[in-house]
């Protein structure tokens, strides 16, 4: 690893892998397809949910009615089309600006009615960056279409920037996370004595797949100080996660954190964010790892 | 004079951010703090406070040409820098300020603080749906049905179907119309709405109680 150029600022200089850049296109088109076919979405307008009061939309009111009422559903249906198009490389460009528009639309309508708080919304950052990116490169159906044979490669830097940029998105969350449950430090100091997730473990212990595995919970939840440990745990990972910038020395361990982080909680109840994290471990791994099956330049 | 080392800089700005964060997470009132007030800030504090903030403010304005000549010189395409600029700087107010606009968000999921008493209670209750099955009454819990690992029907939900269910499953009739329709699909009779206590201590159905009045 080379410890001279191991900040951000100095690996975005660094040259990428279109094959890295690739499979991270690949993998989130896949995602944002199980997204969008989700029975979820056709569930919330089955029920006839409305929309929930404290979820606010960027949108002015009238407009986030209008969108909802009339835009998300039907492109869902162009949304899955698109993402799927994506993930083969097939009208890259395209499909992946027809992805963000379809997902950002359908996920304003999934967002103001889910409470929420949820993990979908953080792929909208990573779709941008895929509408401005060369990820059709490589391991595409573009690259086998003959107006496009022969089609130099970019500079090896323009593969770089675009993993660079989701390294910084995906810390951005994770920092953001540990603030929230920090700021106002008055609160913070109360959210760190564990109360909160005593609390939270409570809520859903008959939700909890940890009692299924044990046939019963494995500790008593009245207890105190295995959430103030957790609860020290869950900042120290999400502020750890700043280290990404740092050093790419971090990326195992936070990873492996953040990832521990996510499983923790599910086994207490909460799904969500394991996805999310996994979607994300390309991003992680060396592009010198992908170069030998990177298309050769002309 | 000899410059700061490195580390005690970014010990000091990195202090310095918290503070202003500190007081700009208190400017609107957040979601977050609706279990719990968060203990009032004294007036000496504020005072401290804002000193420090102006602190901060005078060197970001020194640093400001510095910070320009570092963005201008990223390698990044212009057009994706704007955009992915913006987004991230109105994100980061968002997360200053405790705000989610949608697509904007502080991912403030489990940030708050609740009562001690809350906290620590042996004994939970809530609305639930009660499932009567061949082997006694069981209380269902649909974020475990959106597992196919650990799921005991057959609803076909996914984490998010199952998250949807268990929001909404006691407060939108069609919402329990969808289940009563899977549950007795299955053979099973009607499941009921009712107001239901958990131990906390072992996470088992402790009591059940009739419905309120008005409940379906």
């Amino acid at each position: 690893m080379n410890a001279v150029a191991d900040t951000w600022l100095q690996r975005l200089h660094l040259p990428g892998s279109p094959t890295q850049l690739a499979v991270l296109r690949i993998i989130i088109g896949l995602h944002v397809f199980a997204v969008l076919s989700s029975p979820a979405i056709p569930l919330l307008d089955r029920i006839g949910a409305t929309p929930y009061p404290l979820a606010h939309s960027a949108l002015p009111d009238g407009l986030a009615d209008f969108v909802d009422a009339h835009l998300a559903l039907p492109l869902r249906e162009v949304g899955l089309l698109a993402s799927l198009l994506l993930a083969l490389g097939l009208f890259t460009r395209t499909s992946a600006v027809v992805t963000t528009v379809c997902f950002f639309v359908t996920q304003h309508y999934w967002f103001r009615r889910a409470s929420f708080h949820d993990d979908w919304l953080y792929l909208c950052f990573d779709l941008l960056v895929l509408c401005f990116a060369r990820c059709g490169d490589a391991l595409a159906l573009d690259t086998r279409l003959p107006w496009n044979r022969g089609r130099p490669l970019a500079a090896p830097q323009s593969y770089r920037w675009p993993i660079e940029a989701m390294v910084l998105g995906f810390a951005f969350v994770y920092v953001s996370a540990g603030l929230a449950k920090l700021l106002p430090l008055r609160k913070g100091l109360l959210w760190l004595d564990g109360s909160s997730a005593q609390a939270f473990a409570g809520e859903f212990a008959l939700d909890a797949p940890i009692r299924l595995l044990f046939g019963t919970l494995p500790f008593d939840l009245a207890v105190q100080w295995p959430f103030t440990l957790a609860s020290w745990a869950t900042v120290v990972i999400e502020l750890g996660a700043g280290l990404l910038l740092w050093s790419r020395r971090a990326y195992a361990p936070v990873f492996v954190g953040i990832l521990g982080l996510h499983l923790g909680i599910w086994m207490f109840g909460i799904p969500g964010f394991v996805q999310l994290a996994l979607v994300h471990l390309p991003i992680f791994l060396d592009p010198r790892h992908f170069a030998r099956m990177d298309p050769r330049r002309a | 004079m000899k410059p700061w080392p490195k580390a005690l800089r970014g010990l000091v700005a990195g202090a310095l951010t918290l503070n202003v964060l500190d007081l700009t997470s208190t400017i609107e009132p957040s979601f977050i703090d609706h279990l719990r007030e968060t203990p009032p800030r004294s007036e000496a504090a504020l005072w401290v406070q804002l000193a420090l903030a102006a602190v901060a403010a005078v060197l970001l304005v020194r640093a400001l040409p510095a910070i320009a000549r570092t963005v201008r010189a990223l390698p990044i395409p212009r057009p994706a820098l704007v955009v992915l600029g913006l987004f991230l700087a109105i994100d980061a107010v968002h997360v200053a300020l405790r705000q989610e606009h949608y697509p904007f968000s502080n991912v403030g999921m489990f940030s708050s603080a609740v009562p001690d008493d809350l906290a620590a209670t042996p004994i939970r209750s809530d609305r639930k749906i009660l499932v009567l099955e061949p082997t006694g009454v069981q209380a269902m819990s649909f974020l475990l049905e959106g597992n196919p690992w650990f799921a005991r029907y057959d609803f076909g939900f996914d984490y998010k179907a199952g998250w949807i269910m268990h929001l909404y499953a006691t407060s939108y009739s069609r919402a329990l119309a969808i289940v009563t329709e899977v549950l007795v699909a299955q053979g099973l009779p009607p499941p009921r709405i009712v107001q239901v206590a958990w131990s906390t201590q072992t996470g088992e159905l402790i009591n059940r109680e009739p419905p309120p009045a008005g409940a379906p």
